[in-house]
């Protein structure tokens, strides 16, 4: 249960853009709560995920994202030096078939960002079959281990005094004198609390709130993702591949389980939707509901045609999750942050974040709005 | 004040004026920058003579933002310079043309029409033609547009704005730099047109003969087979008219004895067969030299060096949306297929 009544600050989710959130104004003197629907801090989104510290090569039909990846994965890499996995090579390939960028315009596109790219030894270019694949190039892209970037956050927010509260949900946020009221359910029961903002950073349950507070739903796209982990042979150990850019795969590590991740563009998705309000489904319940059939086989087969070796990889279990999207981002790929400040309600501010490391951008955005908070 | 469209367009300027070439770029980079949240122009030159003094990149480099220069080498024509332009442009959308045509009204119309679904838009100047143009233009479309699928608009300018899938798809295909509109013109779902305005002191570069000539011999050579099955059948033709001959010469030796009167008719078939004989070993020869050109494993250009602007990407803008929907169309489609 909470100890308090009354906050300056009330986090939703406990994930990592929340947790990171949550610090900076706790660091700044505010009394902070931070609200984790699960009895642990970072156990979806922020989890379940490629675990993969952009650098920027992963969005050349979008600029922004990827320059903004840029300049944060160096930030990010010197912030968390201990979760990040560096000791494989990592390989980004360019599909001849369907691919919407040519080798020539990803090393333009790299180029302009600053992102090191250099064509890769005849050796790794021997792994991929020629017919498919046009160029491979060598880039400098590493991994985080999501547990211990928990940990992290862990020790961050408790020495900056956030009174972290799990397995507590937030049914509600209204309006009240002035302020906001927040209902919360803990395991004790349920409780009010006002509070000066909220910051909703729940991903794809950011709705969920908006739902039961009588709030008007944000436009999103959700997507039912699965993400098969596999141990890959020895052929393949130290080295990630991606392919770009269309629908092809990504092999690489996933460190808090010392297993490498298989996703593919085409099968990883199940299923889509959009939210609707007279007949609203939480996306967690979604995921809780779905029936979790692998698709693994068709990611294999696919990559396989690409990656010959991915045939010798075996699959040990799969990782669901619903990836949340702007619909905007439809026409571009970017993944872009999504902050509704003072949305219908004054102090109530919605954040959806698409990438882990871009994280800083929120920080500054807010940063440079602090006369609004502090 | 225009509303920025979230999208990224890249300019390519062939052969850019170097009389007028600084207040040009601070226009378009003006018009770019006020209409779209990224973009970059591509200066497209080749190497001159000694007698040509060249532009002063690095001093356009210093003072316009946004800019990379490529520079081929000499012998390079400005269909492939077109070619190598949008080939190595990184924009979602991307518009090219000569200095002249890329004005605010040309660039804008082109763009919003390609973001509503028109992946290849071309431009259309009506300008009075010489006669010599409009008639082989005539005749040419009339005999070769069924066979070499030839649909370029009669008052086709040197003018297009491409999405990128509709570049990436005929970068693919076979002589894409030498034929690179009507390859966009075969690739593109749906085409779009706008009527080109220039700026008001330009003037239109004029069409020449030998150029013009040129183009339509190397569309139809390169482009169709149908010209040369057309002289096979004319060679075996010549054949049978050539034996039916030497029958006809054999008959009316056995009938007739008087021989030296048939000698005009014995040079008129000759001069006949002759003929006919070189003008298809002409044709065979002008597709053998095709085939050595085509075969020579060359590379369609050469890059002779590329520059570009201190400063080419907005270092201070950040990652973030305060919509989650757009109200711009953008029917380009460069995200995720569905």
């Amino acid at each position: 249960m909470p100890i308090s009544d009354c906050y300056d600050i009330v986090v939703i989710g406990a994930g990592f853009f929340g947790m990171n959130i949550a610090e900076y104004f706790a660091r700044r003197g505010k009394k902070v709560l931070l609200c984790e629907k699960y009895e642990a801090c970072m156990t979806r989104a922020s989890y379940t995920n490629q675990a993969r510290i952009h650098n920027g090569y992963h969005y050349p039909r979008s600029v922004l994202t990827a320059m903004r990846s840029r300049i944060s994965f160096p930030r990010f890499v010197k912030e968390f030096p201990e979760c990040v996995v560096n000791d494989f090579s990592k390989y980004y390939g360019i599909g001849k078939i369907l691919s919407k960028v040519n080798a020539r315009q990803f090393e333009e596109f790299c180029n302009r960002i600053g992102a090191e790219c250099e064509e890769a030894s005849p050796s790794v270019m021997k792994l991929f079959d020629s017919h498919y694949i046009e160029k491979i190039f060598r880039v400098r892209e590493y991994a985080f281990d999501s547990k211990k970037l928990c940990e992290i956050m862990m020790k961050r927010i408790r020495e900056a005094n956030v009174e972290l509260s799990c397995s507590t949900s937030v049914e509600k946020v209204l309006e009240h004198n002035g302020g906001l009221k927040v209902e919360i359910v803990t395991e004790d029961g349920k409780y009010v609390i006002s509070a000066k903002h909220v910051f909703n950073c729940t991903y794809s349950n950011i709705n969920s709130v908006n739902q039961s507070s009588g709030i008007k739903l944000i436009p999103l796209k959700y997507e039912m993702t699965e993400m098969a982990l596999v141990e890959v042979p020895d052929e393949l150990k130290d080295k990630a591949f991606t392919i770009m850019c269309g629908p092809f795969f990504s092999l690489m590590p996933f460190p808090s389980r010392d297993l490498y991740s298989l996703s593919h563009v085409r099968y990883t998705p199940h299923y889509e939707w959009y939210d609707d309000r007279d007949k609203y489904i939480s996306p967690l319940t979604v995921c809780d509901l779905d029936k979790k059939e692998t698709a693994f086989h068709e990611m294999q087969f696919d990559s396989a045609r690409y990656l010959p070796l991915i045939r010798k990889c075996r699959y040990r279990d799969s990782l669901w999750e619903v990836k949340t999207l702007l619909p905007s981002s439809e026409t571009d790929d970017s993944r872009p942050i999504l902050f509704k400040m003072n949305y219908e309600l004054n102090g109530y501010h919605c954040v959806m974040g698409g990438k882990i490391d871009n994280v800083y951008d929120i920080i500054t955005t807010i940063d440079q709005n602090k006369e609004v908070f502090l | 004040m225009n509303k920025i469209k979230d999208i990224f367009v890249s300019a390519v300027v062939i052969r850019p004026d170097r009389n007028n070439i600084l207040d040009f770029l601070t226009h378009l980079s003006d018009i770019l920058a006020s209409h779209y949240a990224h973009y970059e122009i591509l200066l497209m030159t080749t190497e001159l003579g000694e007698s040509a003094p060249d532009l002063d990149i690095d001093d356009i480099l210093q003072k316009i933002k946004h800019i990379r220069a490529i520079k081929l080498f000499r012998d390079t024509t400005d269909d492939v310079l077109f070619a190598a332009g949008i080939e190595n442009a990184i924009g979602d959308i991307i518009v090219c043309s000569y200095q002249e045509f890329l004005t605010e009204k040309n660039v804008i119309e082109s763009v919003n029409l390609c973001c509503e679904g028109n992946d290849v838009v071309s431009g259309v100047f009506h300008t009075k033609k010489p006669f010599w143009y409009r008639f082989g233009s005539s005749l040419f479309r009339k005999l070769f547009s069924q066979i070499l699928s030839y649909n370029l608009h009669p008052d086709d300018a040197f003018f297009r704005c491409v999405s990128r899938r509709a570049l990436n798809a005929a970068i693919g295909t076979r002589h894409f730099h030498r034929f690179v509109f009507l390859r966009l013109s075969n690739v593109c779902e749906k085409k779009g047109y706008i009527d080109l305005k220039l700026s008001s002191d330009e003037q239109l570069r004029k069409p020449h003969f030998l150029d013009s000539f040129s183009r339509a011999i190397s569309l139809i050579i390169f482009n169709s087979t149908t010209p040369l099955r057309v002289m096979n059948l004319s060679a075996l033709l010549v054949c049978v008219i050539s034996f039916l001959v030497a029958v006809y010469t054999v008959v009316v030796k056995l009938i007739k004895h008087h021989v030296v009167e048939g000698w005009p008719t014995m040079m008129l078939v000759l001069s006949f067969l002759f003929f006919f004989l070189f003008l298809i070993l002409a044709f065979m020869g002008e597709y053998l030299v095709r085939i050595i050109f085509d075969t020579n494993q060359a590379a369609p250009y050469h890059v002779l060096s590329e520059k570009h602007s201190s400063v080419m990407l907005n270092y201070d803008e950040l990652n973030i949306r305060e919509d989650s929907v757009s109200s711009e169309i953008n029917l380009t489609q460069t995200g995720r297929d569905r």
